[in-house]
This record gives C-alpha cells, structure tokens and sequence, in this order.
C-alpha cells in the first residue's frame, strides 16, 4: 500500500513542476523511506535526480516498494485544482492513483490511471567535476533570462577569480560575471578552470522550475561535459543533468 | 537472432547495398538476410523505415516536421546528449515515435529538440539516412511490393498470402512480423480488424462497354461511377468510424452519414464500400473539390453538412456479423448488401449481356453528371488493394493522375503563388517529370497549394521549390508527345488541373508504363485517321 497526506499541497505542486520539464511519463520508485524519481528526458539531453523523504509529508504509509507511472502533466492538472486550505491524501488504489482535497466535511476526489513502467534504465553521468559554484538561485534566473535575449547557447565558465555566464547573437552580447565578492556567489571551488555551453531554453526550463522550490543552487562543470546543477531544497533532492553543445 | 539491440548503423549499411543494385532479385535477398538477423521485437520497425515510413499506413500520426525543422535542428546539432551510445534500430523509431506524438502547446520545440538530438548521435551518414527516412523518400527503389517479396523470402511464406494478409491489416512491418515468427499459419490467420481499414479493390481501365463485357465473358454488372470519394464504413455495435480512400478516418467531418447509417442499416456488425457525392441545389452532383471541403473539414461541420450535403451510393458489403466476406462472388456480396441495406442508397446498376443496353446506360450516367460506369465480374471475390480486370472503369474523358514534384513561384497576378507546377509520372519507385502546367485552378486553390507545398519542401532555388512527391492532381491534355526535354521521354500537351486528388496518395499516380500504352494508342488512332 502507498498513502501521502499533505496539509499544503504548494510546495510538492513546485516539486513536480520541476520535474515536468524533463519527463512526461515518470516512473516514482517508492519504499519505506522515501519517494524517488529518476530519469531522462526524451531526447536524452537532460536528466533530473529527485527524491523527497518521508518527513516531507505529514503522512507517509508505505510497506512495499512500488513503481507508480503517471503523466506528470496530468498529475499537474489535478494537483492545480486544489485549493488554497484543503487537505491532500494522495493513495494507490486498485491500479490507479487517488487524489482526496479536504476540508471540513467536503472532499473532493480525482483517479488517475496508472501507466505501464518504462523498460528503460537510467544511469547517472559519471563525471568527475573540476569546479563548482553555489549560488543564489534569483541570480541564476536573472543571468539566464539576460543571456535569452540576445542567442540560444550560453557558456558557463569558472575560473579561480570568477564564475561568468555569457551568451552571443546577431543582437547583441550579454554577461553576468560573479567574482568572489559577490554577495550572491556563495562558494566558488576550482580543480581546474572550467567552461562549457549549453542549449539556453534546457536551462532556462531547467532553473526557472527549480527555483521555485530553491534558494540556493550549485552548479558543478567540466569542460565541455555535461553540468549538474544540484538545487538545494529543505527536505529531499533535486539534481539536475544536462549534455553540452559543442563547437557552436 | 541477434542478443542486443540492433544498431541503426546496420540499416545504414543495408540501404547503401541497395542503392547499389538495380536488381530486383538482389535486392530482395539483401532484405531477406537482414530481416533474418533481427530481434523479433525489431523486424516491423525495421521493415517500415526500409519503405521509408514510421507508422503503417491506417495509422493517423504523422511526423509532421517540415524543411525549415530539420534544417534548424541540424544547425543546432552539435547538442550532445548525457548517454553516448551509437543508434539503434528500435531508438531511432522510438524517437521518430516520440516527435510524432508531441503535440499542442509547445509541440514545435520539443520536436526540434527530439530532432537535435536524434542528429547529434548520428554519424554524417546516418543524418542522411535519417532525412530521407523523415521526407520518406528513401531513394533506395524499394517500395512494397519489393519488400513483400523479401518478406516472402525471409519467412518462406507464399507471396500471395502475405499480399492478402497486408490488404487486410494495411500494416506492412505487422505482416513481417508475424511472417517471419509465425509463418504461414500466422499469416493464414489474419483478419481485417473493425476500425481498421481495408485496402479499396482497385479498377483497371477499359475502353469502352464492348471491352467490358468481352473482360468478364460476355455478361456483366454495370454501375454508375460517381464522381465523389469512396468511403469504407465499419460498424460495430454503437461505433462508427468512416475511412477515405487513402484510409484515414473521416469520421468526423462526414457527421449526416454516420447518422444516416445508424438509422437504415440493419446490421449492427458490418463493413461497406460506397461513394459519397456532394449534391448541389438542382440534385446533381457539386463538383469533387467541393466535396472533398467536407472532408478537410473539422469546424463548422454543422455548417457545412447544410451547404454541401451528401448522397451517399452502397456498392460492396465486406464483412457481416462475424463473417468476412471478401472471398464470395460479387453477386453474393450484392444480395448481402441488398438485404440489409435500403434500395436507394445502392448505386444504380444493371447486369447485362447487351452492349448497345450498356452504352445507353452508360449515357444516362453522364448525363446525370456522372463519370461513367464500372464493370464488375459477377463471379470476382474482392481483392483488397489490387488493381485487377474483375472491376473494370469507362471513363469516356481521358485523365492522367500525376504527383507534383516541385514548383516555380508566379509572376503578375499569380505573384505570392507557387503556381507553376511541375507534373510526373510513377517510374521504377521514382518519379519522371512530364510536363508543367499553372492552368486549371481557383485562387482559393492556388493558396491551398501554396501553403501546402511549402510545408513538404525539401529543397529551393530562387525560382523553384522542390516538394516531397505527394500531391496527386489529376490532369486532362490534349496530346502526349515525345519529348528530348524530360527523361522520361513523354511531355503532356496542353495539360491542365482538372482537380485536386486529396483521396491519392503518390503511390496511386499513373505509371510512366500507362503513360506509354496512352501514347501508342493514340498513335493507332492517328494511324487509322490517316488510312
């Protein structure tokens, strides 16, 4: 059996709005301890690494491990029909996933069909990261949105002074360069100096959902290699992969 | 049978040695080999990218990606992906799977993005492979008829019964399939599924009545040929679903025929054949591309049913309450179809063994504003798909069905418009050009044919826009020549649109073989003239 409860369904709403720009079809593994989810979007571009404990919950039931396979959109739709001060008891019942907003003595109840697992494993990168950045999230998001006016690729470079976004295009230039004084640059840690470029709407997707849940964010890189972008949240993890462009 | 995945990069290999031979023989016995390596759950996806499709043919999801698409995602096509293993067989449809079905809001980009990185895992060759695979036009001279003879080689299986078989499912890589693993007792036992539509039994071309009945030895039914589009009905239960001639459901633009069958057939387990004709106001038939507005359409049908309203003509019954009956004698097939199915809706008809009896009906056809008449054998099964004598067509006006191929942008009043089109011919699994023709259409039309030529281009020059082959016009001229210009030797004199064929596919065009036999019988004629 599996049965959550939640006194507010807001922030697990962000949760699996994160999750929506990588998958459609998500497959939860769950057990005594915990909701996860693993996976890769389509086009093997991008992968995000999520788990949230039992203690997210005000109510975690849970006696076997189970695969639950939804489409995360859907899911989405239901989840936006709760309403400010319900109660939320989500359960598996007879195949399908149960929905129950409360209040009082009002309930309203959504079934959602489950899908067939997908086959498909996911291992994660194995990549050894030669530097990293913990930074405020609101300074990624400003950074990023920057970058979107002007190309649709934006380089990530950290070196031993600074940590620098920057994009180019037939309109224009733009960068956003955080040296080790920088407020909102928490930590800056270099092995090696280290740069990259990635397709901006990926990341753009990618760090707008996120930072709906998150304040503070590091972002791990190797030359040319795929990012992590590990978004820290009270409770849980949301970690994010995502493949380089090369040579643009 | 092969443990991993098949990689894409075999299927490469595969179409570069076809490519290579012109032989029919060798060709099929190279397909045959490769299909024998395959993992089971490989050989239908495999066997309908090798024709250069996705889905089989009553599938309704297309890929719809276009030139610019493609042409953006290979600019962004150096995004890597987080696992960089090489293609295989099945990703790769898994992939094209996965653009098709990305719809709505958003659709554009997503699709680009599955594209980028379908490309990105590519080698150079392979890109190719796939866009001629996206266009579906392989250029490899494999169509199915060559493929059904490798799936025959393959399985061992008899030709014929995979023919049959493929007419009834109108799924190639499904009759591979069940070819290969199950032999021929899978393939004996396959039947046509409800709501999935039949291949239409195809008619040869005859000269006139005399011919007609010398065909069919002396006796024969004749009916109306309508001027409209043939529809497959299948009924089961409270379900209807009605198919074009090119198998895709029309259901719901045709909504005053659903309702018609559901209050006058008497069946409730049923698939028909019929035609339907738009009616104007005076009761006699509108023209076709007035129709075939019905069928395009998919708002406003209301509206529509009340300005073009439909006569529909029964003429075959191919499956009642649990029995398929493709098998029985077209007389039989009638007296089925009559007893459960009102007098006015069959298609007028007469069986006789009197030429001069058919020649006036045959008048009375057109001037009812009909195209002519069929024969049909009265002891002739229905074969799904197939273009035999048993149903023969007299058409009194010569017409060609040719595919366009590219086209040239207009100039005056024609500027804006691609309007000047270039018309070919089926040739060995190609096309051949045969002419050009700008005459013969609306303004409305030559918008249309704007708009959906440029979604199948796939390459231009400043003057010229070349397309994926997939409109078929049918067009009338006054003469075929001989012609040094075109590599298929033949120009058409004079040609001009006589409609629009939304009911064809590229693979129903006339042959340039057709085109041959046209032109040496109107050389026999000329011959007579001067005698």
């Amino acid at each position: 059996m599996f049965e959550i409860q939640l006194s507010s369904v807001d922030s697990f709403k962000r949760m699996i709005k994160a999750l929506s720009v990588i998958v459609e079809e998500g497959s939860f593994n769950v057990d005594e301890e915990e909701l996860k989810l693993l996976a890769m979007d389509p086009s093997h571009v991008a992968m995000v690494d999520f788990e949230l404990p039992r203690d997210f919950f005000d109510e975690y039931l849970c006696d076997e491990e189970t695969k639950l396979t939804v489409n995360i959109r859907e899911l989405l739709k239901f989840l936006d029909r709760v309403e400010r001060g319900e109660q939320v008891r989500m359960k598996l019942e007879e195949g399908r996933l149960s929905i129950e907003c409360m209040r009082g003595g009002h309930k309203r109840r959504f079934l959602i069909p489950l899908l067939e697992p997908l086959e498909e494993e996911t291992p994660t990168p194995k990549i050894f990261f030669k530097a990293s950045a913990r930074i405020l999230t609101p300074s990624l998001k400003r950074a990023i949105k920057d970058a979107s006016l002007v190309g649709e690729h934006v380089k990530l470079e950290i070196n031993e002074e600074e940590f620098k976004i920057s994009a180019e295009g037939d309109v224009g230039s733009v960068s956003s360069v955080w040296t080790l004084e920088a407020e909102d640059l928490l930590e800056l840690k270099v092995e090696e100096p280290s740069s990259a470029t990635f397709t901006l709407s990926y990341l753009q997707d990618i760090i707008n959902a996120a930072s709906a849940s998150s304040e503070v964010a590091t972002l791990e890189l190797s030359t040319d290699m795929p990012i992590k972008l590990n978004f820290e949240i009270p409770k849980g993890k949301l970690v994010y992969y995502l493949a380089p462009c090369i040579g643009v | 049978m092969a443990l991993s995945e098949t990689p894409f990069n075999r299927l490469l290999e595969l179409c570069t040695a076809l490519r290579g031979t012109t032989r029919r023989k060798e060709k099929t016995r190279l397909i045959a080999d490769f299909l024998r390596g395959l993992r089971p759950e490989e050989i239908a996806p495999a066997v309908l990218l090798i024709v250069g499709s996705i889905f089989p043919e009553y599938d309704e999801r297309t890929l719809d990606v276009g030139f610019e698409t493609v042409k953006r995602a290979l600019k962004g096509g150096r995004q890597r992906t987080l696992i960089e293993e090489p293609l295989t067989i099945l990703g790769v449809h898994r992939l094209l799977t996965e653009i098709a079905e990305a719809t709505g809001a958003g659709s554009r980009r997503r699709k680009e993005r599955l594209l980028e990185a379908l490309f990105s895992r590519a080698s150079r060759d392979e890109v190719e492979l796939l866009i001629h695979i996206i266009f579906g036009e392989m250029r490899i001279g494999v169509n199915e008829g060559v493929m059904l003879e490798a799936i025959a080689e393959a399985s061992g299986v008899d030709l014929e019964l995979l023919r049959r078989a493929l007419m009834l499912t109108g799924d190639l890589g499904e009759v591979a399939r069940i070819a290969i693993l199950e032999g021929e007792e899978g393939i004996r036992a396959v039947k046509p599924r409800m709501f999935h539509p039949l291949k239409p039994m195809l008619a040869s071309m005859a000269e006139d009545v005399e011919e007609a009945l010398e065909e069919h030895g002396g006796l024969t039914a004749f009916e109306y040929k309508f001027d409209g589009a043939r529809i497959q009905i299948h009924r089961h239960g409270n379900n209807i679903r009605i198919f074009s001639r090119r198998l895709s459901d029309v259901t719901e633009s045709l909504p005053d025929i659903v309702e018609l069958i559901e209050a006058v057939i008497k069946s409730r387990d049923v698939i028909l054949e019929g035609e339907v004709v738009a009616i104007g106001r005076n009761g006699r038939p509108l023209p076709f591309q007035d129709l075939m507005r019905r069928f395009r359409r998919v708002h406003d049908v209301e509206e529509m049913v009340k300005r073009i309203p439909l006569r529909l003509h029964l003429f075959d019954i191919l499956y009642l309450d649990g029995r398929l009956l493709i098998d029985e004698p077209y007389r039989e097939r009638w007296r089925l179809l009559k007893s459960i199915c009102p007098g006015e809706l069959l298609a007028k008809r007469i069986i006789t063994d009197d030429a001069s009896e058919a020649e006036a009906f045959l008048r009375e056809a057109m001037e009812e504003g009909h195209e002519g008449l069929m024969a049909k054998r009265l002891d002739g099964p229905y074969t799904p798909g197939r273009r035999g004598k048993l149903w023969l067509k007299i058409k009194p006006a010569e017409t060609l069905d040719v595919v366009i191929i590219a086209a040239e942008w207009g100039h005056g009043r024609r500027r804006g418009w691609l309007s000047n089109y270039h018309l070919a011919v089926r040739d060995d699994g190609g096309y051949s050009m045969v002419g050009k023709t700008f005459k013969g259409l609306t303004d409305e039309e030559f918008e249309w044919m704007t708009r959906r030529l440029l979604e199948l281009k796939i390459g231009e020059t400043p003057t010229t826009v070349y397309v994926k082959p997939e409109i078929v016009v049918e067009v009338a001229f006054n003469e075929i020549q001989r012609s040094p210009h075109y590599r298929s030797g033949f120009a058409l004199r004079f040609a001009r649109i006589k409609r629009i064929r939304l009911d064809k596919g590229p693979e129903e065009a006339d042959t340039l073989e057709r085109l041959r036999e046209l032109y040496e019988r109107q050389f026999r004629y000329k011959a007579r003239l001067t005698n």
